[in-house]
């Protein structure tokens, strides 16, 4: 619904970007764990357009959220073909601590519509001290059983953490959502499940930076 | 063909005659040698028998040597701005093991959702309602379609969507070929197909 109510406004801004642009959008629908994109680990949940550039999506992410470059390790995201690494990570706590966590990477091509576009899997992970045998490591918080016991999965915490950052802001209208259907579901090394409810939010990045 | 369907009843009955406890979710044998993993499972077998909310579809306690190793049932609050939310039976066939930070899909998982929360008409690839790309296709006698570079299969019976994800669209194919009752309101037809999708619910217009 909110993709309809926003779909004026998304062409509205295709109207600056046309002629700029070479491609339709085209992306995977999760990043991945290796170099082949086959291997499935995150669900994308944000897709950024207008002028974003990894580098300047990452810029605007960790102004309005506060958040810093990140250590996690790096993962894999899959456009027009092409299967290439992350670019960008952010966060807003240490590497052995709790957190939000995003991981960026932009399309190989731009899009007529919407520009240059950028997808991102923000999450929110426990630091489980059990894990990898006891070094410790992240798990995504799995999703809520019987209406709230638990709360919104990681993942959908994330893309509501990025909403939450940029709404309102001047230079990020927010585009709408579109419902991609990417529910798989990822075991974590606490042995916990967790995915998106498949929703995408499009957030407009403006021509500068901070 | 005969002895598939000769099992498929035998297992309708246990679910349906309430002789569950007799399932007992141990390694099975075969490719994966899990069992069901109650201590990550928002329900167990019992409970899904016994689910009341919307049909269930899975395809038993094993799929070419994959066990039954865990079931989630997510189902959540709406909150603004977001209008969709999780409300799904999933069932997990097979395990794997995630690696660092990166977490890792079963080998086969089926999720069932209501038809009136997720359906073909949910989709798009942007909010101008750019398609999402997609296969359509029919399986059993009712609609379907293929998402995800055929990484995803989704069917459409009855009142619920029935979301199947594995890594080839062929053995997508042999699971939804496999799909049986898994509850007491899930029905088959003797001749293997499935439920007509009910009225409106793949134009998004069926009502919860």
């Amino acid at each position: 619904m909110y993709g309809r109510l926003c779909a004026l406004a998304v062409a509205l801004v295709g109207l600056v970007f046309s002629g700029t642009a070479t491609a339709h959008f085209n992306t995977g629908q999760y990043s991945h764990a290796n170099s082949g994109c086959a291997s499935r680990t995150d669900p994308i949940t944000v897709v950024l357009y207008g002028f974003a550039t990894a580098s300047r999506s990452s810029n605007h992410i960790k102004f309005h959220t506060g958040w810093s470059g990140g250590t996690g390790g790096s993962q894999y995201f899959a456009s027009h073909g092409i299967c290439a690494p992350t670019t960008y990570q952010d966060q807003s706590g240490c590497g052995t601590c709790s957190r939000y966590h995003i991981r960026m990477r932009k399309t190989y091509d731009d899009d007529a519509a919407f520009g240059t576009t950028t997808t991102g899997t923000p999450h929110h992970e426990d630091w489980v001290p059990s894990c990898s045998f006891g070094i410790g490591g992240h798990a995504v918080d799995k999703g809520g059983v019987n209406l709230g016991g638990g709360g919104p999965s990681g993942f959908d915490q994330g893309r509501s953490r990025i909403y939450s950052a940029l709404i309102g802001e001047p230079g990020h209208t927010f585009g709408g959502d579109a419902n991609w259907g990417n529910t798989q579901e990822f075991k974590q090394c606490d042995g916990d499940w967790a995915g998106s409810h498949g929703s995408v939010f499009f957030f407009r990045m403006p021509n500068s930076s901070h | 063909m005969p002895n598939r369907r000769v099992i498929l009843g035998l297992f309708a009955g246990l679910v349906l005659g309430g002789a569950i406890s007799a399932l007992a979710y141990s390694a099975t044998g075969g490719g994966d040698a899990g069992t069901l993993d109650a201590a990550h499972s928002d329900l167990s077998v019992e409970g899904a028998a016994v689910f009341p909310d919307f049909p269930l579809y899975a395809v038993g306690e094993s799929f070419e040597g994959l066990s039954l190793t865990g079931m989630t049932r997510r189902v959540e609050a709406r909150t603004a701005p977001d209008p969709a939310r999780a409300n799904f039976v999933g069932f997990r066939y097979g395990d794997c093991t995630p690696s660092g930070d990166s977490g890792c899909p079963a080998p086969l998982e089926i999720q069932v959702w209501p038809a009136c929360e997720r359906n073909f008409a949910s989709y798009s690839l942007t909010p101008a309602g750019d398609p999402l790309p997609h296969e359509r296709l029919t399986v059993r006698g009712v609609p379907a379609a293929f998402f995800e570079e055929g990484k995803r299969l989704e069917v459409y019976t009855g009142s619920v969507t029935v979301v199947l994800f594995a890594q080839e669209k062929a053995q997508l194919l042999r699971a939804a070929n496999e799909l049986r009752g898994a509850n007491g309101s899930a029905r088959t037809g003797t001749d293997g197909r499935l439920p007509a999708a009910a009225e409106g619910a793949l134009e998004g217009r069926l009502a919860c």
